[in-house]
């Protein structure tokens, strides 16, 4: 049976669709599939440094569609997780360097040998979306609180429907709840309410990312983390879990508290 | 200056049909239409415009090459044996508003008014070409002067139908509804809404949350207020009043 093809993509840049594919794939890994990692941003390359994979890349997907060298060869096995792969992409080419029907061949190709594919969109809509989106069934949403980010989000669901992706699955990176309480920053359900998909997770706006980044470990690795049980949280809920949001839970229990003692400033100080 | 036009694509109250000066000539009569079709495309894409083959002698070839050149368009061209002469002579395209119009306009607007993309628009158009045929689809669709949308319009999504337009999920900020009847959405409106466009004042905007970016109802125009903004707590209506628009509670 052929496995699942799901496309990462936000509209927006900056709102984290490479972290969130680094981190959700890994996750799946961590739960015994055979995943592969796509990095579709040509030109961008992005994927392999949030991976830490940089330095072993020998062939891209360009030259893969170009046909100078076999798929198996360009696929880069993870540090750790022997069923964790990555396909980079070319940083010396352009978008345009390949067409949304090669894209489906080779996505097409992939998922004949792994269970999931997943793929690292670029920004925008144009041609490079295009691309990320050919070969995929499914699609995650990935959108932080901001009412620009929720738009471009919606702007892109709107397309991914004309592509007959349906369905997509959302998930709300860097959520600051301190933030929220205060009003100055969407909540979820502000998001759900516009945008009306399946919340797949929600991602709290953790330093340890940025230095997990930075290192080249996806911070999922690391369970210890507020951010990387909630990147282990969707790969589960991926795979069809039942996880209870227990993101919004935790978020609306420390408020009753706060309630309870009054006012935050107190508590941020014992902190 | 349209009288002296070789072709020209007029308006009336069943919608739109071809004249053509019978004594100009063949390539000035398709370089006219071109022009006009090229003016304002939004209009005209999936619009259907009536040509009565009694009045005008076409050859099999000149009738192909009109139907090629509106097919490029997004245009049908569909035979009529209704008279296209009386008493139109004298209207514009413009003075159409919030006449019922020709059913056949309404299936093909509709048709190709929700689609995005030119591709999808294609196979859309062409799905709808053989119903234009018959007129027993017609009778289905109800009041043939509504549009009934059963999603959620997104932001870069935009409709534009001859007639009311009912949704039936929300208008999402980014997204916008244009038409020459009244606008009814059962779910939030957050994008941009222009009721009765072509000129009519009666025209209304309804919502079970009206909280459009901005509402134009025919010439007038207003936005959100700048500065707090209050959820409403019910369907609202917009309409004219006093020379602007104004919001009030709905109570049917």
């Amino acid at each position: 049976m052929a496995g699942r093809a799901i496309v990462v993509t936000s509209g927006k840049g900056g709102v984290g669709k490479t972290t969130t594919t680094a981190n959700v794939g890994t996750g799946l890994a961590l739960a015994g599939r055979k995943v592969v990692l796509v990095d579709a941003d040509i030109g961008l390359r992005n994927l392999d440094v949030v991976m830490g994979l940089e330095n072993r890349i020998v062939y891209d997907l360009v030259e893969v569609i170009e046909g100078h060298c076999e798929l198996r060869k360009a696929l880069i096995r993870h540090k750790q997780l022997d069923n964790l792969y990555l396909l980079p992409t070319a940083q010396t080419r352009e978008k345009d360097a390949v067409t949304p029907e090669q894209m489906r061949d080779l996505v097409a190709e992939l998922r004949e040998e792994f269970d999931y594919v997943l793929i690292d969109s670029p920004a925008g809509i144009e041609h490079g979306f295009r691309n990320a989106i050919a070969g995929a069934t499914e699609a995650l949403i990935v959108t932080t609180p901001e009412v620009t980010a929720v738009r471009d989000a919606d702007r892109v669901i709107g397309m991914l429907e004309a592509y007959d992706v349906k369905d997509p699955g959302l998930i709300i990176n860097r959520i600051r709840p301190d933030m929220v309480r205060r009003g100055d920053m969407l909540d979820i359900d502000d998001v759900i309410d516009i945008l009306r998909i399946d919340l797949v997770g929600i991602v709290p706006d953790d330093q340890d990312i940025i230095v997990a980044t930075n290192r080249g470990e996806p911070i999922v690795l690391d369970q210890r983390t507020r951010a990387g049980q909630a990147y282990q949280n969707i790969a589960r809920r991926i795979e069809g879990e039942e996880v209870p949001f227990r993101e919004l839970a935790e978020s609306s229990f420390v408020n009753r508290l706060r309630r309870l003692v009054g006012i935050g400033n107190k508590r941020r100080k014992a902190n | 200056m349209e009288g002296h036009e070789p072709a020209v694509i007029k308006g009336d109250r069943d919608g739109l049909f071809l004249v053509i000066r019978e004594d100009a000539d063949w390539t000035a009569i398709q370089q006219s239409l071109r022009k006009r079709l090229k003016a304002s495309p939004q209009f005209f894409r999936g619009a259907a415009v009536r040509l009565n083959p009694e009045e005008y002698q076409l050859t099999e070839q000149q009738r192909a090459s009109l139907e090629a050149l509106f097919r490029e368009f997004g245009v049908y061209l569909v035979e009529s044996h209704r008279s296209t002469h009386v008493g139109s002579a004298q209207e514009s395209a413009a003075t159409r508003q919030s006449a019922p119009s020709q059913a056949e306009i309404l299936l093909a607007r509709a048709t190709a008014a929700l689609v995005e993309r030119a591709e999808a628009e294609q196979a859309l158009a062409a799905e709808a070409a053989p119903d234009l045929e018959s007129d027993d689809v017609l009778v289905k669709i109800g009041d043939p002067n509504t549009l009934l949308i059963r999603r959620t319009l997104r932001s870069g999504q935009s409709i534009a139908f001859d007639g009311n337009v009912v949704i039936l999920g929300d208008v999402n900020a980014g997204a916008v509804v244009t038409c020459s009847g009244d606008i009814i959405v059962l779910g939030a409106l957050r994008g941009v809404a222009h009721a009765g466009a072509e000129g009519n004042t009666e025209a209304v905007v309804i919502a079970f949350r009206l909280e459009p970016t901005q509402l134009r109802i025919a010439g007038h125009i207003s936005r959100a207020p700048d500065g707090e903004y209050i959820r409403p707590l019910g369907p609202e209506v917009a309409r004219i009043k006093d020379g602007s628009i104004q919001v009030e509670t709905y109570s049917p």
